[in-house]
């Protein structure tokens, strides 16, 4: 058995917490009662296009194709790869470094049993 | 009854049927986003108020919801981060001591709003133990058995952090437990 199956047999998943009666129906009530003014969204204006629909077509599409070469030889003078790795990377730092330290600290895993988790976990 | 999101998000956005369809939302999510805040700071007057918050919050940015995700998990984002506002406010101007896991739990063994046997009050005393967004990543999973992918919308965090943030959680409960299980 897991630890967690093993924790789930021993503990379970029942709640051990209570609320005051009538609590829930309540809330609601009391909630949608005191709720601040919603400030009224303007509704943007019709603009009328000064150029034709077609002009606009063409100018899209050119403007798409400057942005795909421009990319492009961004991507192939800074290397795309080391971006995505510290975009990657910034998104691991959501956890604090405290959280990040104890992970690694624990040193639960060898490489093996951490991909074979990664792996078959649901 | 499923709520349809695309039609519940339209009506939230129509000031005429605003006001009714953010009902329909509060009646939906208020148990379950109410048990999310609690299990994460157990008291209830403190689960409360953050609940309350969550709600003004998801009313007062309604226009700033995109709509790209669904509205739960738009929610539950709100909720979250409240709760871990609240919880490193809270860490920040507590005196650390050894004394803070037990004390967690002998506020659960006064809380009138709390039914646990001894082994509950140890388990949330273990939980307690848990760094405030590990702890949340447990409870979604344990508890709610929130699925991965949903979790990192909430969370922010890709799917791989939160398995292996789950996986230590796991493992540092059982060991809490280790003569008991």
């Amino acid at each position: 058995m897991s630890d967690e199956e093993i924790i789930k047999a021993k503990i379970g998943t029942e709640n051990p917490f209570k609320v005051p009666e009538g609590y829930f129906e309540t809330f609601q009530q009391q909630l949608l009662g005191s709720l601040p003014e919603r400030a009224a969204v303007e509704p943007e204006p019709v603009r009328t296009p000064l150029w034709g629909k077609a002009r606009r077509t063409w100018l899209s599409v050119a403007a798409a194709f400057v942005g795909v070469v421009v990319l492009f030889a961004t991507l192939h003078q800074t290397g795309g790869t080391k971006e995505s790795a510290s975009l990657a990377a910034a998104d691991e730092m959501a956890f604090t470094e405290d959280e990040m330290a104890d992970y690694i600290a624990s040193s639960v895993f060898d490489d093996y049993t951490l991909y074979s988790y990664l792996t078959n976990e649901e | 009854m499923a709520i349809n999101d695309e039609l519940l998000l339209r009506q939230l956005r129509e000031p005429k049927t605003a006001q009714s369809a953010f009902a329909v939302l509060v009646k939906e999510y208020t148990e379950p986003l109410y048990w999310h805040l609690r299990r994460m700071v157990l008291d209830h007057d403190d689960a409360n108020d953050l609940l309350q918050n969550t709600f003004i919050k998801a009313w007062t940015n309604m226009d700033s919801f995109l709509g790209n995700s669904k509205i739960s998990t738009w929610l539950y984002r709100i909720a979250t981060n409240e709760a871990l506002t609240f919880l490193n406010r809270q860490n920040a101007n507590d005196i650390v001591s050894l004394d803070n896991e037990e004390s967690s739990a002998v506020n659960l063994e006064a809380d009138e709003y709390f039914d646990g046997d001894e082994l509950q009050q140890r388990f949330q005393q273990a939980l307690q133990t848990l760094p405030p967004k590990q702890r949340t990543v447990f409870n979604m999973k344990y508890f709610d058995e929130m699925k991965y992918e949903d979790m990192s919308e909430v969370l922010g965090t890709s799917v791989g952090a939160l398995k292996a943030s789950y996986h230590v959680a796991v493992q540092k409960i059982a060991a809490f437990f280790q003569d008991d299980i």
